[in-house]
Formats: C-alpha cells, sequence, structure tokens
C-alpha cells in the first residue's frame, strides 16, 4: 500500500517536474523567438523612420531654399531700388552742389526713400521672424496673424482661446509651431476657398491642441498623403517637417456633414499620453 | 546512493566554477548590484552546500540547514530581482513590499513547523513561485525594452533563464520535498541536481558573458 503510494507520489512529482521544465523550456524558446522577430520589426521601422527623416530633411532644405530666394527676392526688388535711387540721388547733389532748390529736391527725395528703406528692412524682418512671437509668445502672435486676416475683410477670422493652462513652448518649437500654424492659414485662405475660419485653442491633460475650422473644401489624411507623393504638396510637406521636429502631430479631417478642420496636436515636455 | 553523492558533488563543482569565474570578473560583477548579490548567493550556497554534505556524512541533523538557507536564498534572489528589474518607483515599491510579505509568510511557515525535522515545503514552494513569476516578469522587461541585439548577449538572459528552469523543474520536488526519507523520492532529487547543474552552467554562461559587457 505505502508503495503504491510512493510510487504516485513519484509519478506526480515526476510528471510535475518534467512539465513544468518543458514549460520553462517553452517560455525560453518563446523569448528567444519573439526577441528576434521584435528586433527585424525595430530595425525595419527604425529605417522606414530614418528614410522618412532623410525626406523630410531634403523637403526642409528645399523650402527653406524657398524662403531665402523670396527673402533675396525682397530685398533686391525692395531694398536695391530704393539704394539705387539713393545712388542717383547721390550723383545728382554732386551734379547740383550750388543749386540749392536741387539740392532742397534731393534731401526731400533722400528722406521719403530712407524712410521707405527703413519699413522695408521692418517688413522683410518681420517675415523673416515675427517680433510679437519673440516678445509676446505663440498665442499673441497667432491671435494677431487671426487679427490681421480679419482687418483684410476679405474673410472673416476668429480667435478662440480656450486654454486652461499657461502655454509656453521654448523659443524654437513656439517658431516652429507658428510657422506651421501660419502655412495652414495661408493654405485655407489659398486653396480651399474658405471665407470663414476659426482657430481654437484648448489644452487636454499634458496636450495642447491648435483647431483650424473653417468652411471651405476640406482636405483628408489621403488628400496629403497623395499630395505629398505626387510632389505637390511642399507646404505641406514644410508643416510636417515643422512638426516633427517638436514632435507634434496634425490630424486632416474632411467629413460631409461638418466643417472641415486641421488639427494639431503639441506634446508639452515632450510628454507623449 | 553514490549516483546522489556524485550528482550533489557535480553541482557543488560547477558552483565553485561560478566562484572561480566571479573571482576572475570581479571588476565588472562589482559593476551591476544583480551579478554581485547573485555571487554572494553562490558562495553561501557552496558554503550550505559543503556544511550539509559533511554534516550528512556524520550523521549531524542538516535539514534545519537547508531550512535556513531557504530563507536566504529567497531573501538574495528577492533583491537580485529588485536591483534587476528596470521600472518606475512605485512599481519598485510595490514589488519590494509583495517581497517582503512572501519574506513575512516563508519565515512563520518554517517556524510554525517543525524547524529541525522536516523541510518546509510550502515556503519552498511559495519561493519557488515567486521566482518563477519574477523571471517572467524580467523576460517580459527584457522584451519591452530590447536593450541587446539577440538575447544570447544578455548575460541575463541566461542567469534568469536558469533561474526559471530550476525553480519551474524543481517545484514539485519542493513541494513534496518532505517525502525525501522514501528511496523513490532520494531518485526524484536526483532530478534536482540534475537542473541544478543545468542551472549553474547556466549562471556559469552569464558571468562569462558579464565580461563582454
Amino acid at each position: 500500500m505505502e508503495s503504491t503510494q510512493n510510487l504516485d507520489i513519484f509519478s506526480i512529482v515526476a510528471i510535475g517536474a518534467a512539465a513544468m521544465t518543458l514549460l520553462a523550456g517553452f517560455i525560453i524558446f518563446f523569448v528567444v523567438l519573439y526577441q528576434k522577430k521584435a528586433i527585424i520589426q525595430r530595425n525595419e521601422v527604425e529605417a522606414i523612420k530614418a528614410q522618412h527623416q532623410r525626406e523630410l530633411l531634403q523637403k526642409t532644405i528645399e523650402v527653406e531654399e524657398k524662403e531665402r530666394e523670396s527673402v533675396a527676392k525682397n530685398i533686391h526688388d525692395d531694398l536695391g531700388a530704393l539704394i539705387s535711387i539713393l545712388r542717383l540721388n547721390n550723383s545728382r547733389t554732386a551734379k547740383n552742389i550750388d543749386d540749392k532748390e536741387i539740392l532742397k529736391k534731393i534731401l526731400e527725395s533722400n528722406k521719403v526713400i530712407l524712410n521707405k528703406t527703413s519699413e522695408s528692412v521692418r517688413s522683410i524682418s518681420k517675415k523673416l521672424a515675427s517680433p510679437t512671437l519673440i516678445k509676446l509668445g505663440f498665442v499673441k502672435a497667432l491671435k494677431e496673424v487671426c487679427t490681421s486676416f480679419n482687418q483684410t475683410g476679405e474673410i472673416a477670422m476668429r480667435f478662440d482661446d480656450q486654454m486652461t493652462q499657461k502655454f509656453k513652448p521654448t523659443a524654437q518649437k513656439a517658431s516652429q509651431l507658428f510657422r506651421a500654424s501660419q502655412e495652414i492659414i495661408n493654405n485655407i485662405i489659398k486653396h480651399a476657398a474658405a471665407s470663414e475660419i476659426n482657430v481654437q485653442l484648448s489644452n487636454e491633460g499634458k496636450r495642447t491642441i491648435i483647431k483650424f475650422e473653417h468652411d471651405g473644401a476640406g482636405i483628408s489624411e489621403t488628400d496629403v498623403v497623395d499630395l505629398i507623393r505626387q510632389d505637390k504638396g511642399l507646404g505641406l510637406t514644410s508643416i510636417q517637417s515643422r512638426l516633427s521636429i517638436i514632435e507634434a502631430k496634425i490630424e486632416y479631417k474632411a467629413p460631409t456633414e461638418i466643417n472641415p478642420s486641421i488639427i494639431i496636436t503639441y506634446y508639452n515636455d515632450e510628454t507623449k499620453d | 546512493m553514490n549516483q546522489l553523492f556524485d550528482l550533489a558533488n557535480g553541482f557543488i563543482a560547477t558552483s565553485i566554477i561560478i566562484i572561480v569565474i566571479g573571482i576572475i570578473n570581479y571588476k565588472t560583477l562589482v559593476q551591476f548590484n544583480a551579478l554581485r548579490v547573485l555571487f554572494y548567493l553562490v558562495i553561501i550556497s557552496v558554503i550550505s552546500d559543503i556544511a550539509s554534505t559533511y554534516m550528512q556524512a556524520n550523521g549531524i541533523h542538516n535539514i534545519w540547514l537547508f531550512n535556513v538557507y531557504n530563507i536566504i536564498e529567497y531573501s538574495l534572489f528577492a533583491v537580485f530581482y529588485l536591483t534587476l528589474f528596470n521600472v518606475n518607483k512605485s512599481w519598485k515599491l510595490a514589488i519590494g513590499i509583495f517581497y517582503i510579505v512572501a519574506f513575512g509568510i516563508m519565515i512563520i511557515a518554517t517556524a510554525t513547523q517543525s524547524f529541525q525535522l522536516h523541510l518546509n515545503s510550502a515556503s519552498m514552494g511559495l519561493k519557488s513561485i515567486i521566482l518563477i513569476c519574477s523571471a517572467v516578469f524580467y523576460f517580459k522587461d527584457m522584451l519591452s525594452k530590447l536593450e541587446y541585439e539577440t538575447p544570447w548577449e544578455n548575460p541575463f538572459f541566461w542567469i534568469n533563464s536558469g533561474i526559471l528552469l530550476f525553480f519551474s523543474g524543481g517545484f514539485f520536488i519542493f513541494i513534496f520535498s518532505d517525502y525525501r526519507d522514501t528511496t523513490r523520492m532520494i531518485n526524484l532529487w536526483d532530478i534536482h541536481n540534475i537542473i541544478h547543474i543545468i542551472y549553474n552552467i547556466l549562471i556559469i554562461i552569464g558571468f562569462w558573458k558579464a565580461r563582454k559587457i
């Protein structure tokens, strides 16, 4: 009887030990297999990300090149012309050094040209960096953009600040966010033929949300992908590249029943929740 | 009986190899608290195994030594995993409290049973379950972080595999450890000794791999 009981215990323990060892072996085997697959997958994702980053960088360089060209054009057309007039006035002064009347006219003309030059310099520098953005921050700068567009009377633009917390991104991040927002507004005006744009700023936990809702023709995520693929969306790529630098997200929504919108989600303190 | 003696010597011998590699790699071990704790555990294990073999050979009761070693082993493994887990503070605190509560239960279970005459199968079983769970948790942690290109490069993969195999394979043996005085069960302790040798080999590989980090 005792021997049968011992045999039973022996069998239970031996089978149990074998089963548990097999189970442990299976877990280890699974870990090895899973890690291999996970590493391959991670490498693939990293390669795709790196490729995407390279493309974004390329597009960023293109956008920067275009911006430089535009600044150069402004300097050449505005400042260049004004400086040429000043140069001409200078030679006229030399030729008419004894004629007080002409000198007086040249002086007045120079005064006007210098004022224009100063205005032009201010305008170019504003294009390069918004003084409001630097001095008063992103929210005020965006509000200023909305107000300026609204004042033209061509489009009805509303700025709705629903922030319950202070929004203070770093200067570099604020600049990227501001440029992307400007580009979005420009795109809506230029391509969506909207007559009304509502810019709404709100926060959800650690996320800041900037929503651009308009009554024009909407653009969906698929449209954006197609345009970028066809190399027609330099502006869209520029937005994407600026936002990817600050790890913000952009969504394009074009539903049929309500107004289309473009939503930027910015993660404060680089924390994604 | 001879076979048991040989296997017991086998795992003592492999444990000594771990100590030798540990001494050679001591500079590396010092950098990893988890490895250092494991190294100390192996030293205690060898001392305990030699002492128990000597006591058995001289007809001295050695069961109390197994019971004491069981608690020391659990405590050091708890410290090992607490050091190894790369989790946030609240998780670490929760795991720490869990280990301490289990430690308390093991002490009570050992103290309430005949400490000198019986191996405390309840506390050995509890220890095995906790360490199996800890080993699986480490694998989960390892897979989520993917710090190494292959698992072979990670010394803790080998060590953790050893712990998982040892405590999984030994689980039923530990639970029925009280029956060790029957002829059949001595054969089962042979299985335990074989698993112990495999465990030691995996620890040796882990300690050896740690040199390259």
